[in-house]
């Protein structure tokens, strides 16, 4: 049943000049999910953009004393079972006496109060800025005052710190990937689309050929080619690259079948015939129309990159430490013995489960919101 | 004669949970054995709805909200549909096997990946006993009777390798092959060609005189109707505004509406007199008008009774009904 | 049709061959060779002897053109179906991949068709009751799946099992089958190691299938020729089994073709993780130690596959759906 349409004049006017960008978002709004899935990218992009202000600690602080601390618990109630401010207990390291495993036990008297904005050691965010205040933190200098969230590593670095920042790489690879791949793939799905005959059969065969081949050989191969004990940002940027010569191929290929859709339309031959220059109709009256269909595609194919990049670096093809990201964390829960022992390793897995379905659901709510034909 | 299927006060809604929307309002028709009710209407106007009622097939969202359907069988009481759960194995027994239905478009109804053999065969099945040979001999018998030239070949051939009137002629073949004793025709020709059209039309007919069937005629084109029908209902917004035999509705129109239908035609124009055309397009279904529900768009328009009173049934003539105030 | 199908196998011989260049390529890419890792371990163990490391670079053709070195390759691979040497385990290739490829196509193909089996059930059912509950938990379920890497899926996984049942359930094989010869009792070890890696491959491909295919059922149900097929009187499930799901089945069969790379993919990781004596592993190995040859031919051979399923899927699709057969004929 169509919407009831506005009758009134003024609202009828309203309706009529909204730009397709306007309906858009009106129609992106409506998506519940994507919408949630817009704020959480927000805010993990914010999270890694001020990773530093975010995270309790640095993330390659070493806590000698705290080393594969379970998650710490945030108490409301203390030892009475009084509702306090939220506090954190002093842990006191106990090593059994037959398994010499050492384990924590909280020490229900000595409580730290948990503090937003709380006073640190000294740092610099961006390497620039000298700062000594963090997001979260406890409120004392008091070196048996710690608060591990998610807890510690073999080395007692505080693993949400770790993801905090390892979301800085996790979460841009996916950008600069994508607009690489971006790059390549509307230069060449668009001469694809636009020019056709062999051009368009070189591209396709390519796109074929690539398409069908088993990605993660493919990438474990290059990958194995970038040559280890090189600067973190070459490796990194090599990566990309890596992740980008597969990536390109889904791109061209939406962003030829637009080209070759809209090559027919009406009003690309309408301003063929009044005499635009072929670079004018492409900007002016192509790009327009499908830019909104192609962000969409951009978004969906941003989760592929970051899960590949989480799955090579966990394979230990891709980022090596000390540089930090989801997959690097990731290698360090390998094996059994060290899961089933600190589970808790595992939790940067969620941040990278979690962030690709935010951009998934986003990427299809801006899709469906493209659709000038689909479906309110 | 007796009825084969009669309507009574059918009323039919759409749930959107926050209302019910109603698409027909308290309709009633009847049609006999060997009979053709003609129905006329512009799209939205109930038409399809109605007919597809009697077949308990609304589309989702779709329920009837008063009156009741009864069809009577050949031995044996009446079957009130209305009161047969949806979908269930007594109307399934009915469909296809005693009413049967042919729609508008012959290529999204007839199955794309199917052989014509293949979908005649599944419907004799379902209502016969015959075997997987037997009915298929019956398919190409009935590819023959509709007019194919070749039926055992096209019998092995899907439905996008046919032209456009063979495929309504698989379709007719099809809704006909358990010799149903009522026909629903939803806009069997929109689809088609004027020459293509004339000749289905000519079939119909044929083989509803051939099997003394009941028929259900549903056009917008009330010209069409007229040559096919007994009988004529006229719909406007789910109502119906006019009904009776088919002679004196288009000879004597007395709906504003129908009479604008009909000036629109050059067979039943004023000579020398220009075409009439209608004003404006039907309402949405959920901006259904005051009063009368044609007021808006009527030539003929009466003063504020009009917007304010839905006017009420009259009858204007022997078995001739129209719902218009200037039969006060 | 069959001129569609010739074509398509004509297609797959230049494919074959700019596969084979790609691998090569790729594990030309590294700087250096396996002699130079080989030199390094000498030099760590203090036995280094240049007159060892001339005398194999020659004999590998090490020193040769890239172009020069592919065709020997090439030829080697043709003629007598030598896919080189492996420097690490001192053994020709095609003696010591045969039975990891076997066992990576056994379980990729047996995740492919348990997919299948769950994927289709689940997607016709959430079309035809669209948003139910059933519908919103396959959807949660398909959305998690597809968002989960298969090692974190695996890694969780044996996590869970071993907590539960307290046992480390990696591996294709018990202890005492791992080494045995093929016995029935093998085959029956290994179809009861094989539930872990079907889950992990099959979870994000079942997830996305689930997707597509109520997607298509939802699309085919608003056809006309459901409600013909209602009006025929057949009962709901037959309308529903014999129609849109049968159509919508045709778009399915051409995505197997893009699920095979994927697959192949997935295994890598998946058997690197749970340690099954699958591709994965080894190649992993072999890339990192540069042993060419083996990682080539790992390489060459899971691509070689996966061209192989993506022709046969092709192949299937113009069968099963008569408007590409007659389009194409």
């Amino acid at each position: 049943m169509a919407n009831a349409i506005p009758q009134d004049s003024e609202t009828l006017k309203a309706y009529a000049e909204a730009s397709g960008w306007r309906l858009g978002w009106a129609k992106f709004r409506r998506h519940k999910l994507a919408l949630i899935s817009l704020y959480i990218v927000v805010l993990l992009y914010l999270l890694a953009i001020f990773a530093e202000f975010f995270s309790p600690y640095d993330h390659s602080d070493i806590h000698r004393r705290h080393v594969l601390v379970p998650p710490q618990a945030v108490h409301v109630f203390d030892a009475k079972g009084q509702l306090t401010w939220p506090h954190v207990r002093a842990l006191k390291g106990e090593r059994d006496a037959v398994t010499r495993r050492l384990s924590y036990v909280e020490d229900p008297q000595t409580t730290f109060s948990v503090r937003l904005f709380a006073p640190s050691d000294p740092y610099k965010l961006w390497n620039i800025l000298p700062l000594e205040t963090r997001f979260l933190g406890v409120s004392t200098p008091d070196r048996k005052a710690t608060i591990f969230l998610l807890g510690t590593d073999s080395l007692g670095r505080d693993v949400l710190s770790r993801i905090i920042h390892g979301a800085r790489v996790s979460l841009s690879i996916g950008l600069v990937g994508v607009a690489l791949s971006f790059v390549i793939g509307i230069v060449l799905g668009g001469m694809s689309g636009y020019f056709g005959g062999w051009i368009d059969t070189i591209v396709q065969r390519t796109i074929d050929l690539l398409q069908s081949l088993p990605t993660i050989p493919l990438w474990m191969g290059l990958a194995a080619a970038v040559p280890p004990g090189q600067d973190p940002l070459i490796t990194y940027l090599m990566i990309t690259v890596i992740l980008s010569v597969i990536g390109w191929t889904g791109i061209a290929r939406v962003v030829r079948g637009r080209f070759l859709a809209l090559r027919e339309e009406d009003f690309v031959l309408a301003a063929r015939f009044s005499g635009a220059s072929e670079m004018r109709i492409i900007l002016r009256h192509m790009v327009p129309s499908f830019a909104s269909h192609i962000i969409a595609s951009l978004t969906l194919s941003i989760p592929e990159m970051i899960l590949a990049e989480t799955a090579l670096s966990f394979l230990g093809l891709g980022l090596q430490p000390p540089a930090v990201s989801w997959g690097v964390l990731l290698k360090d829960a390998q094996s059994l013995q060290v899961i089933s022992q600190a589970p808790w390793l595992l939790i940067p897995g969620l941040a990278v489960v979690i962030t690709v379905l935010a951009f998934n659901f986003l990427g299809d709510g801006m899709r469906d919101a493209s659709d000038p034909y689909g479906k309110a | 004669m007796k009825d084969l299927v009669t309507v009574e006060d059918l009323s039919i809604g759409f749930d959107l949970r926050e209302l019910v929307l109603p698409a027909v309002d308290s309709i009633s028709f009847s049609v006999g054995t060997g009979e053709t009710l003609g129905i006329v209407g512009e799209s939205g106007s109930g038409k399809s709805l109605s007919a597809r009622a009697i077949l308990g097939l609304l589309p989702s969202g779709g329920k009837t909200t008063g009156g009741r359907i009864s069809y009577q069988p050949e031995e044996g009481d009446a079957i009130t549909i209305t009161d047969l759960p949806k979908n269930g194995r007594a109307i399934r027994k009915l469909r296809g096997a005693e009413i049967a239905m042919i729609f508008q478009e012959p290529m999204a109804s007839l199955s794309p990946v199917h052989t014509i053999g293949n979908q005649i065969v599944t419907t004799l099945r379902q209502h016969t006993d015959l075997n997987k040979r037997a009915a298929l001999a019956r398919a190409i018998e009935l590819l023959d009777q509709v007019g194919m030239a070749s039926p055992a070949i096209i019998a092995e051939q899907y439905a996008h390798q046919l032209s456009g009137g063979m495929r309504q002629r698989a379709m007719i073949a099809m809704a006909l092959s358990c010799s149903p004793r009522l026909l629903i025709c939803d806009e069997p020709t929109t689809a088609l060609d004027a020459t293509t059209e004339a000749q289905v039309v000519d079939l119909l007919m044929k083989l509803q005189q051939d099997m003394k069937m009941g028929m259900i005629f549903i056009s917008h084109n009330i010209g069409l109707v007229s040559e096919i029908a007994d009988r004529v209902m006229v719909m406007y917004l789910g109502q119906s505004i006019e009904y009776g035999l088919a002679g004196h509705v288009l000879r004597k129109p007395a709906h504003p509406y129908t009479r604008a239908l009909l000036g629109a035609l050059p067979a039943f124009a004023e000579p020398g007199s220009e075409l009439a055309s209608l004003q404006g397009a039907v309402p949405d279904l959920a901006a259904r008008p005051q009063g009368c529900t044609f007021h808006p768009r009527c030539p003929e328009y009466a003063g504020d009774q009009c917007k304010t009173r839905i006017p009420s049934v009259h009858v204007v003539a022997n078995q001739h009904l129209a719902r218009c105030h200037i039969h006060e | 049709m069959t001129g569609y199908i010739i074509r398509r196998i004509l297609w797959f011989v230049p494919t074959l061959l700019a596969v084979s260049l790609v691998s090569f390529a790729i594990i030309q890419l590294p700087p250096g060779d396996y002699l130079t890792v080989l030199e390094a371990q000498m030099g760590a163990e203090g036995d280094y002897n240049p007159e060892v490391v001339a005398r194999l670079r020659e004999r590998f053709g090490f020193d040769q053109p890239f172009i020069v070195q592919y065709g020997k390759w090439m030829w080697a691979m043709l003629a007598h179906g030598d896919l080189g040497y492996s420097f690490e385990w001192r053994v020709p290739v095609s003696s010591l991949i045969g039975e990891y490829l076997a066992l990576t196509v056994v379980v990729t193909a047996a995740t492919l068709i348990a997919t299948w089996v769950i994927a289709l059930p689940i997607g016709i059912y959430s079309a035809v009751r669209p948003y139910s509950l059933f519908d919103y938990i396959a959807t949660i379920i398909g959305f998690v799946g597809k968002a989960t890497p298969n090692f974190l899926l695996a890694l969780i996984l044996m996590w869970w099992a071993y907590d539960t049942f307290g046992a480390d359930v990696s591996g294709l094989f018990s202890p005492e089958y791992a080494n045995a010869p093929w016995s029935w009792a093998k085959v029956k070890d290994l179809v009861s190691h094989m539930w872990l890696p079907l889950i992990v491959l099959g979870t994000s491909g079942a997830a996305s299938l689930i997707r597509q295919m109520r997607a298509n059922v939802l699309d085919e149900l608003q056809k006309p020729y459901v409600e013909a097929a209602r009006a025929q009187g057949l009962p709901e499930w037959r309308v529903i089994l014999r129609y849109p799901v049968r159509v919508a089945l045709n778009p399915f069969l051409s995505t197997i073709g893009g699920s095979i790379p994927e697959l192949f993919s997935g295994a890598v990781t998946t058997a690197i993780v749970l340690n099954l004596p699958m591709a994965g592993p080894m190649l992993l190995r072999a890339l990192v130690s540069q042993d060419m040859y083996l990682a080539g031919s790992f390489i060459f051979i899971l691509s070689v596959f996966t061209l192989i399923g993506t022709l046969i899927s092709d192949i299937l699709l113009t069968l099963v759906d008569p408007r590409i057969r007659f389009e194409e004929a």
